[in-house]
């Protein structure tokens, strides 16, 4: 910005406009000296880390693994490349959605500490276009405006894809989520809240979880 | 955009660590108003803008380099206090009843507000800055603001009518009435025509 255009004719309108945040302390306030090179150092030690990072740490988007066929309940899972992105609402739309199919695995998950109210279970069946993860979730309040939860399945690890997103709108109730892998890989499953056009897309925080638990498979 | 900030947006999808410093120096005093103004506390305002970079620092190949860098990083940042500020409540508040069913901390719209103006303020040069910072929050007088800075009153004043004119144009759009939503959420900017200027900070 060159200091010696013309500037608008309203000058000191506009600054009284901004007369409130101008004489607020928080907007002067500076960081503390040395922040930064804990920022620097702090991504050096991920650099080096593995990738299979513990939960504390943001994970990446994987990629979905070609499968091999397996025992008769499993799907074969088709191999792609997930590109790490915004994160893809996967929801297929069915007109069962798969309840009338075999139980394959049962969850029960428990609300963290940024939701502790929060408890969901549920059952995974296998109707053919993939794993319909149906959730009966009590207690996760409704998505703030600009947010929405996404639910994950996880491996041990740490690689994660997404299963679709939810509002929670309508107060408690059922939530149907789909995964397009086979979920002996990917054992857990973990429900984020995520933020609106975030360019995060495709991986989250673990500081972002609401819901958790293991899939059990069902004997 | 300014020129300088089209270049940041255009470098930062590299990530290396020069790349990131420049950004810092840019927003790093941006986003930590962004924190404090959330989570009021400084330890936890630190933590915020720790996470905010490295988040951003996680996700630099996904930036799109024609977009603005500051509403990006201003998003993120948002997130990460408000996330901050909610589990501090979680923490210290022993009774659930006394949870507020939408648990937001407040002025969302004046954040929004304070991340442009302290962007702005930061865009200036340094002694224009420091004019400004005396003449707005700790309220001096053009005479006050020479004797502290050992510079003329001359100068003062003409740094001072150069930096208004300066944050006058990098701040009008958050006043356009015509203007659809400004903050990059959503939030309503609203019309602030409230403060009245006084004249020892002409």
């Amino acid at each position: 910005m060159s200091g010696d255009q013309d500037g608008p004719s309203d000058v000191d309108d506009i600054l009284a406009s901004f007369g409130t945040v101008l004489r607020d302390e928080a907007t002067w306030a500076d960081p503390p000296s040395g922040l930064l090179e804990g920022i620097i150092a702090a991504r050096e030690g991920e650099s080096i880390a593995t990738s299979r990072s513990p939960a504390n740490q943001l994970v990446a988007a994987s990629s979905i693994r070609r499968s091999s066929p397996g025992p008769s309940r499993r799907l074969l899972a088709t191999a792609a490349a997930v590109a790490v992105a915004f994160a893809a609402g996967m929801f297929v739309a069915r007109d069962d959605n798969g309840a009338d199919s075999p139980v394959a695995a049962r969850v029960s998950m428990d609300g963290t500490a940024l939701m502790p109210g929060a408890t969901a279970i549920g059952k995974i069946t296998d109707p053919g276009a993939g794993f319909a993860i149906r959730l009966e979730v009590e207690g996760l309040e409704p998505a703030p405006a600009g947010t929405y939860y996404e639910g994950w399945v996880r491996s041990p690890a740490g690689d994660v894809v997404s299963v679709g997103t939810f509002h929670m709108w309508g107060g408690d109730g059922a939530v149907v989520l789909w995964a397009g892998v086979p979920l002996d890989e990917y054992p857990d499953l973990v429900v984020t809240r995520q933020v609106e056009r975030d360019d995060v897309g495709g991986r989250f925080d673990a500081a972002d979880i609401v819901l958790q638990g293991p899939l059990r498979p069902e004997s | 955009m300014t020129d300088g900030d089209r270049e940041l947006a255009r470098r930062f999808p590299a990530a290396d660590d020069d790349v990131i410093r420049d950004v810092y120096a840019r927003f790093g005093g941006a986003v930590h108003t962004v924190a404090i103004s959330i989570v009021r506390e400084p330890a936890r305002a630190a933590d915020v803008v720790q996470s905010t970079f490295l988040n951003a620092w996680r996700a630099a190949a996904t930036f799109d380099p024609s977009r603005e860098l500051g509403p990006w990083l201003y998003t993120i940042a948002r997130r990460q206090a408000i996330d901050a500020y909610r589990k501090e409540r979680h923490l210290t508040v022993t009774d659930p009843a006394d949870l507020d069913i939408v648990d937001l901390p407040p002025s969302l719209e004046r954040v929004w507000e304070a991340f442009q103006v302290r962007a702005a303020v930061d865009a200036l040069d340094p002694v224009e800055r420091e004019v400004m910072r005396l003449a707005w929050f700790e309220d001096l007088t053009h005479p006050d603001i020479a004797d502290r800075l050992g510079i003329p009153i001359g100068t003062v004043k003409s740094r001072s009518h150069r930096a208004q004119r300066r944050l006058a144009v990098a701040l009008a759009h958050l006043r356009t009435p015509s203007a659809p939503n400004q903050s990059p959420v959503g939030d309503v900017v609203s019309d602030n025509r409230a403060s009245i200027r006084e004249g020892k900070h002409e």
